[in-house]
């Protein structure tokens, strides 16, 4: 989970600490279309899920984005990472 | 869906940009997000500069100028154009067909089939499988596939999703019988559940266009867009490329006993460098095989963007030499869709600017 939180702050741009479970995806500047095409790109390379247009419509806080993670991960037709 | 051709080229490739050019940069006051971040999506994501017509220009004015300009040059003979298919989702009117319209003001002969086909980023492949497929025809020895867009005209130029990402332009190619025996293989998957992740929601009869649909609204993703605009669902175009690109290049190759190393160029559609990076690494494509910097060049220029990567990175050398070339188109539809050919040896292979002055009068 560190990791995931350290990856996103990354592709966010903000120091490491900004990104925490609680922290909602709206409040960062660089969380746009464009910006979230990134991080969906991530997921799906590094831990093999999909995160889906209409599923990340309804997430609001990173803790919830880590949570699809892990169960796309787990879920049918996952590939693993 | 898979189709096989046989006896059967591309005779040459021609593409037209407006010489019309902006760049990024100087339209980042535009767009509702820090300059900051803007700046950082240009290295993230590949956009810099990109090709737009100028107001009033049509797609048809691209096309016709490139038209006149081959069959000036003797690279086209008129009397031999029996299929004319023109791919298009900018048509100049909703009826008569814009092919038709192209038809009449070259003169050409009334014993000859236009036909236009509403298709998108996959509408080079889409295209080339109609095309083919006229030619199977023994009435018909010439097809003039053309391919052209003006969406920066459908886009809200504070649609910072789309607008930096699109260009205009427009590509004719020739196809023509060939003594070359080899095998030319195609697929292409059809997903409509999914029709409205790329659309202009307004316009037509569905929802037809009045003064509420041309005003311009703050959208869910930061962006300033009405329902008279161009509208992208970007995650949505990702999440298809991530799970429906892979098996459909993988099924064309089985299906043609080719292997990935055997394959010369992976020419595919340009949705953006950032894409077409990672989806190499996932079909295991060396990145230098999988040309990625036409938007960052020209703009994505919605089914024009094949010929494009292909002109823009070999321009005239594929008149003398032929590649194994992997062509793969994706987009509105939504449509995906794959050739494997060989390419080369074309009579011209090139790349020309059409002036800001020019004009067509209805």
């Amino acid at each position: 989970m560190q990791s995931f939180f350290e990856k996103l702050a990354e592709l966010l741009g903000v120091e490491a600490g900004e990104v925490q479970a609680e922290s909602v995806l709206d409040s960062f500047d660089e969380w746009d279309s464009l910006g979230a095409l990134t991080v969906v790109s991530m997921i799906d390379e590094d831990y093999g899920v999909t995160v889906l247009s209409e599923e990340l419509a309804r997430l609001s806080t990173v803790g919830e984005l880590w949570q699809q993670v892990q169960t796309g991960q787990s879920g049918p037709g996952a590939n693993g990472a | 869906m898979n189709f096989t051709f046989r006896n059967m080229r591309i005779g040459g490739l021609l593409v037209v940009v407006p010489e019309n050019e902006s760049r990024y940069a100087d339209e980042w006051d535009n767009y509702n997000f820090p300059v900051a971040n803007s700046r950082k999506l240009q290295n993230v994501i590949g956009i810099d500069r990109h090709r737009l017509v100028t107001e009033g220009t049509c797609a048809s004015d691209l096309a016709l100028f490139g038209l006149r300009h081959l069959i000036d040059r003797g690279d086209l003979q008129p009397d031999e154009i029996d299929g004319l298919i023109l791919v298009t989702e900018t048509p100049d009117y909703f009826m008569p067909p814009t092919s038709s319209v192209i038809q009449g003001k070259l003169g050409l002969s009334q014993d000859m089939w236009c036909l236009d086909l509403n298709q998108g980023c996959a509408g080079f492949a889409v295209g080339l499988i109609q095309g083919f497929m006229m030619l199977q025809q023994e009435s018909i020895n010439r097809v003039v596939l053309v391919n052209a867009d003006t969406l920066t005209r459908t886009c809200s130029p504070q649609d910072r999703n789309a607008y930096p990402l699109l260009g205009d332009a427009a590509s004719i190619a020739i196809l023509e019988p060939s003594a070359d025996p080899a095998t030319i293989h195609a697929n292409l998957q059809m997903d409509g559940a999914q029709h409205e992740k790329i659309m202009i929601p307004a316009g037509g009869f569905r929802l037809p266009s009045t003064p509420d649909t041309a005003q311009v609204e703050l959208a869910s993703d930061g962006n300033y867009r009405g329902q008279d605009h161009y509208h992208m669902d970007g995650i949505a175009v990702l999440n298809f490329v991530q799970n429906q690109i892979p098996p459909l290049i993988e099924n064309l190759l089985s299906t043609a006993a080719t292997r990935l190393d055997e394959v010369d160029w992976f020419m595919f559609h340009q949705p953006n460098r950032f894409m077409l990076e990672k989806l190499a690494d996932k079909l295991g494509v060396p990145r230098k095989k999988l040309p990625n910097d036409v938007v960052e060049h020209y703009g994505n220029a919605s089914s024009v963007t094949i010929p494009t990567a292909i002109t823009h990175t070999l321009g005239a050398g594929l008149t003398e030499n032929t590649y194994k070339m992997c062509l793969c188109g994706f987009g509105v539809g939504l449509t995906c869709s794959s050739l494997l050919l060989q390419i080369g040896g074309l009579r011209f292979c090139e790349m020309m600017d059409y002036p800001s002055a020019q004009q067509e009068t209805a």
